[in-house]
């Protein structure tokens, strides 16, 4: 079982799987798929009577589990005809899925979850540019991270062209600068997380590359990054207020602890529950007016930023 | 047939002279899901198909939902009607019909088609073609564009008389008290008051009960969740809340008009404790995001400014 967020990690599993050429493989969609369906492919014989690997992706979408469980429980452990492989594309594994990974032991995890810590974030970068053949100048990984923000797939494109780029040189940050643009991208969340860190040029400067980039459209991303931002604060806030541990409150909000700690509490102590009500109306006035035939969504935009980042 | 549907008298009479061939012009009906209307256009398909005849293949047909010459266009997803479903059904309307003289076309949700399925329909609604018969429904006539309820003649489905809806209900269940809060929860819908009664909704209308306990509290985190957990069907939980803070302000000077009949006891408690300024800012601020519900905004995160500000010292 391959689960986590890290898509990039998680297809590079499966194609590993794929490329079995000893085995025949059935790959197989769990979205409309149920467990009795999957034991039935699992109980079918191969036509050539080679092995069989049957591998699920997207496997969290499959219904019914308990025909599946049963089968994996009272599966011979010496019987190796058939190879379940399920690829879970989630950050958590739902009770069913923990339970079936119990019942095959420790062995069947290989867990693929997005790294929070930076140093792990690079190593990751490193490793991919490793599998890809291609050496990289100190600096570079934090530099790829920094203009694509931290999404493996992304990256590892620019390591292609890296690698094509420098050959076998070492790929130096000059490098990084002939194949990306000389003002990074912003996405919407960094607009509304500079405005919660009250960094108000910030977060005018990056609200102005959102909208260069999806022009007049950016009004509602900018409006959903602001309010999911609000949202999380004020929860924080509250449970800090009441003298809830980080523990309880990276579980209300379905977050690692790590970057609660690092990236969420310290946003939401600068701001008051009231204040943060405040900010929640304005906001409701913002969605409402954005999803409006409402004119001058920017400046509304802009003003919402600025009422939370001031 | 028609003699089948009851307390819209109106409705009945218009779509009878669609039968007789009197009248050719579009209609918008107009009124709450449950009020009779799709079921009256049906009905009224069954009599002009079947020349009165209810044992004929028509009506079989129509009944299975089967018949090729009724056609009914829904929203996708139920979300809008969009303009590659129009096109279709403006060529499907100027086509010969396959089994009688005049097809009826119901457009299930004309509050719903987007600006440029109107746009689309506008022609055909203008000039109908002599084989097709169009019903156009919606909720409300002033959410129909315009242009669209100008080529149309508007039906009126007022909301059905209580007793009407409650001899219904009892039909189907032996619990008074509960037909009653689904019949009064429906607003005059005997629809909306039979899936009240069969699907368990009033479990919806406890959780929205529960919301305003966890408001007093002023436990954000909680009442955040709270709202989350009925996310799916806040649509709905923001009809029931409207009804539950009307209760409750109505409580102490008219208790025969409440609503909510079965939880008396905790209203009763309920009023105490939240006061009659907070109940009034509630229901204004609910009321307000109701209204703005109908674009498309973040709902669950308006329903908790909403509380928010009520509950707010």
């Amino acid at each position: 079982m391959f689960f986590g967020d890290e898509d990039l990690l998680l297809d590079q599993a499966l194609e590993g799987v794929r490329s079995q050429k000893s085995r025949s493989v059935r790959l197989l969609d769990g979205d409309g798929l149920d467990g009795q369906e999957v034991v039935s492919i699992c109980e079918t014989r191969s036509f050539d009577g080679r092995p069989r690997i049957v591998a699920i992706d997207n496997a969290q979408k499959v219904k019914a589990h308990e025909p599946l469980l049963e089968y994996v429980k009272g599966k011979d452990p010496e019987d190796k005809s058939v190879l379940l492989v399920a690829v879970v594309r989630a950050p958590r594994l739902s009770p069913a899925w923990l339970k079936l990974m119990r019942s095959e032991g420790k062995s069947a995890e290989h867990l693929q979850p997005k790294p929070w810590k930076e140093r792990e974030r690079i190593q990751r970068v490193v490793d991919q540019a490793n599998q890809l053949g291609l050496r990289l100048n100190k600096g570079v990984p934090e530099l790829l991270i920094k203009v694509r923000g931290y999404d493996l797939r992304l990256i590892v494109n620019e390591l292609r062209k890296l690698s094509y780029l420098v050959g076998d040189e070492v790929a130096t940050k000059k490098h990084v600068g002939m194949l990306v643009p000389h003002v990074f991208p912003a996405t919407p969340y960094e607009v509304a997380q500079a405005a919660a860190a009250k960094k108000v040029k910030t977060a005018m400067t990056k609200l102005g590359l959102v909208y260069r980039n999806l022009g007049e459209g950016a009004a509602v991303p900018l409006t959903h990054s602001l309010v999911r931002i609000v949202e999380k604060l004020i929860i924080a806030r509250s449970m800090l207020d009441a003298k809830d541990g980080v523990k309880v409150i990276a579980q209300r909000l379905g977050m690692h602890e790590y970057p609660l700690k690092m990236n969420l509490l310290p946003l939401a102590r600068l701001h008051s529950v009231d204040q943060l009500r405040g900010q929640m109306q304005t906001l409701c006035r913002l969605d409402t007016l954005v999803k409006g035939p409402a004119r001058s969504k920017r400046t509304q935009v802009e003003l919402a930023v600025l009422s939370i980042a001031s | 047939m028609l003699s089948a549907v009851q307390g819209q008298s109106e409705g009945v009479r218009l779509l009878r002279r669609v039968v007789e061939g009197h009248v050719t012009t579009p209609l918008l009906l107009v009124g709450a899901d449950g009020t009779g209307r799709r079921f009256s256009v049906i009905e009224a398909a069954k009599e002009a198909f079947s020349k009165g005849d209810p044992e004929s293949i028509h009506c079989v047909q129509i009944t299975k939902g089967m018949h090729p010459d009724l056609v009914v266009v829904r929203p996708e997803d139920d979300k809008e009607i969009g303009v590659e479903a129009m096109r279709a059904l403006v060529e499907q309307a100027g086509s010969f019909p396959s089994m009688v003289s005049s097809r009826f076309v119901i457009i299930d949700g004309a509050d719903a088609m987007t600006t440029a399925a109107a746009n689309v329909l506008l022609k055909t609604l203008e000039e109908p073609p002599p084989t097709s018969r169009f019903f156009l429904l919606a909720e409300s006539a002033s959410a129909v564009l315009p242009t669209i309820r100008s080529r149309c003649g508007v039906v009126r489905y007022r909301p059905l008389p209580e007793k009407f809806i409650l001899d219904y209900l009892r039909e189907h269940t032996d619990d008074d008290a509960k037909a009653l809060v689904c019949c009064r929860l429906a607003e005059g819908s005997v629809g909306r008051a039979y899936q009240y009664l069969a699907s368990g909704r009033l479990s919806l209308r406890n959780k929205v009960l529960s919301l305003l306990k966890v408001g007093l509290s002023q436990d954000v985190s909680s009442l955040f969740s709270s709202i989350d957990e009925i996310e799916s069907d806040l649509d709905r939980g923001l009809r029931f809340l409207d009804h539950l803070l009307r209760d409750l302000l109505m409580l102490p000077h008219d208790p025969s008009r409440i609503t909510n009949v079965d939880v008396v006891d905790q209203l009763d408690a309920l009023r105490g404790q939240i006061g009659e300024a907070r109940l009034s800012a509630l229901l204004r601020e609910s009321r307000q995001v109701r209204e703005r519900s109908r674009s498309k905004i973040i709902l669950p995160f308006h329903v908790k400014a909403c509380f928010l500000a009520a509950f707010s010292d």
